[in-house]
């Protein structure tokens, strides 16, 4: 009984509304109009699409490409400095675990790695003691100055062992600050030797965008791409005003010092959020965070290590424009800038010969400015969600801080971001 | 224009054509679309991308006489519709409102009496969820087991959704009438 008339119910309330109309929106036949009289666009933006896949691709492979080059340099120095660091000391002679003495030089020798005929500008001390013929890459003048370092460290191996034994217990605070000095003066000379013409090598950092949300496998797995650019090795000693400054260190006295930088990855993880003002164009903000890493080697015999460490935290803002999209796939163009801040700051130094180690912070207190170009192709999980990548350019405003980074020493710098992103909007 | 010859010129891409479909059963079909969204602005967006799509797709159309037209474009827009409650709603989540749902079902007095403006802020008015499976169960004539398939939901989700949505609907047509029609 009750079933029947429910059904009824049903049946009267469908008939009535069967015919029901409700007032057209304003406007809508227009936008539509406008939309699907545009049949010669449809090979058009197909052409697009074609243009943005190409654009993509040969923007990635081109960031790779750079990335690639000065990686394999990299993973040879890593090795170094771990090796380097794993040696006993040998001027403390009280220390139990001095079994394996070494002389220094000799040790250096054996962990640098050999050099490839390209790396003009990737030359460390040391390895011409594995090379019975010394260096024959770069310019002429170039190559006799980088070789006689290393002559000077070979000939040098017995007075220099002589000379730690008989040093007194502060010296390593003092040649600690002389040779963050020697550091920062042969970071100045290597910018002034670019500024001179001298041929530079493009740097790739691989930015790793993600969020809280997604699991740690998109941040492992861009471990994997973990690079550092590696800054000129040698530097300071190029003439007598470097000279002069740098060679205040006791340890080092009669030997070039130079300093080997090595810039790690930077790797920024942080959320993306998208706003589209309509079909082709979105704003983006967020939030990310960003660490800086840069190990800094300085010293000709007796050796100096430092681990800086920044952390930033920023906010993007940038400008989206489709290129081309359907419902699972994007591709854009994307420009705009971040403001970053550093919220803290570790500078490890090690002192490898005594086994030593201090630590302290730095301050830096400058916003950190940028602008970015880039374009980017998005597969879409849902119509909110998806995962990007985004190979594009940065440029680094000077932030007038005494730091060195990344982004000091190229201030231009290729990048690849990957990540995940929340649209919002229509 | 016969409905034939509509549907052939709008194949043809024939704006004018196009124009004529919009503005003979554009109405209808926002109606459609404001009984299963719910609110206006909402509903607009879906009519606007279910007349994209069933201009993309009219070819697809075969006419089968009088009336098939229309069934058609609704069908088309119906699912548009449901395509847009999918993405922007989660069915399973809709929290079920007991308090709301009095124990006696009164279908005696029907909806005869009710002014179509009315019932369709109504069916506009029930929540989310309810009003989808209202929807199809009414307008679309879909069983409670095509419903669950529809929505990824379950047939008992479907069968007391709909249950609380008619309740619902009854009692918000008791109380206009005894606002509108004291004498009753």
């Amino acid at each position: 009984m009750e079933m029947k008339d429910e059904d009824k119910w049903i049946e009267e309330l469908r008939r009535r509304m069967e015919n029901y109309s409700e007032p057209l929106p304003d406007g809508l036949w227009e936008e539509l109009a406008k939309e699907l009289n545009v049949p010669k666009v449809i090979p058009f933006r197909r052409m697009w699409y074609a243009a943005a896949v190409v654009l993509v691709l040969l923007a990635s492979s081109l960031a790779v490409w750079f990335w690639s080059s000065p990686a394999a340099d990299f993973e040879r120095q890593d090795m170094m400095v771990q090796e380097v660091l794993s040696q006993p000391s040998f001027s403390d002679g009280d220390d139990e675990e001095n079994l394996d003495m070494g002389v220094p030089g000799q040790a250096l020798a054996e962990t640098l790695p050999p050099v490839s005929g390209k790396q003009t500008a990737v030359l460390s001390p040391g390895e011409t003691g594995t090379q019975p013929s010394p260096v024959t890459v770069g310019e002429e003048g170039e190559a006799s100055r980088m070789s006689l370092p290393v002559e000077s460290v070979e000939r040098t191996d017995e007075s220099e062992t002589d000379r730690n034994e008989g040093r007194t217990e502060e010296t390593p605070r003092a040649s600690r600050a002389a040779d963050r000095e020697r550091m920062r003066q042969n970071a100045y000379q290597l910018r002034q030797n670019r500024k001179n013409g001298e041929k530079e090598k493009f740097s790739v950092g691989l930015l790793a965008g993600n969020t809280p949300y997604s699991s740690s496998n998109t941040y492992n797995g861009m471990m994997g791409f973990v690079s550092s650019y590696q800054a000129g090795n040698l530097m300071g000693a190029v003439n007598d005003k470097a000279t002069a400054l740098g060679q205040n260190s006791l340890e080092n006295q009669g030997h070039e010092s130079k300093t080997n930088i090595k810039h790690h990855m930077p790797v920024t993880v942080g959320a993306s959020f998208r706003w589209a003002l309509n079909e082709d164009w979105a704003l983006e903000t967020g939030l990310m965070y960003t660490l800086l890493s840069t190990d800094w080697r300085s010293g000709a015999v007796s050796y100096m290590e430092y681990e800086q460490k920044l952390h930033y935290v920023g906010i993007p803002l940038k400008v989206q424009r489709s290129i081309w999209k359907n419902n699972r796939f994007a591709f854009y163009a994307s420009a705009g800038g971040a403001v970053e801040k550093c919220v803290s700051t570790k500078l490890k130094t090690i002192d490898a010969d005594r086994g030593r180690s201090w630590e302290e912070s730095l301050d830096v207190d400058p916003l950190q400015w940028s602008v970015t170009a880039a374009v980017g192709a998005q597969v879409n999980f849902t119509p909110q969600l998806g995962l990007y990548l985004e190979p594009g350019i940065a440029y680094y405003f000077d932030d007038n801080s005494s730091i060195e980074t990344i982004r000091k020493e190229h201030p231009l710098n290729f990048n690849l971001q990957l990540g995940l992103r929340f649209s919002v909007g229509r | 224009m016969t409905e034939e010859e509509l549907a052939l010129k709008c194949k043809q891409a024939d704006n004018l054509a196009r124009k004529e479909l919009y503005e003979r059963y554009g109405s209808s079909l926002m109606a459609i679309c404001l009984r299963y969204i719910g609110d206006r602005e909402s509903a607009r967006d879906v009519l606007h991308d279910g007349f994209i799509r069933i201009f993309q797709s009219i070819g697809l159309f075969t006419y089968k006489g009088t009336g098939s037209l229309k069934a058609w474009l609704s069908k088309v827009m119906v699912n548009e519709a449901l395509g847009y409650l999918r993405k922007h709603v989660q069915m399973s989540q809709q929290e079920v409102l007991v308090d709301e749902v009095p124990d006696v079902q009164d279908t005696d007095e029907g909806v005869a009496d009710i002014p179509h403006s009315v019932l369709m802020r109504m069916i506009a008015e029930l929540p989310e969820g309810y009003r989808t499976v209202f929807n199809l169960y009414v307008f679309e004539g879909k069983s409670h087991k095509e419903i669950a398939d529809m929505l990824g939901i379950t047939e008992h989700t479907s069968s007391s959704q709909f249950y609380r949505a008619k309740t619902l609907m009854i009692r918000k047509i008791k109380e206009y009438r005894k606002e509108h029609y004291s004498w009753k």
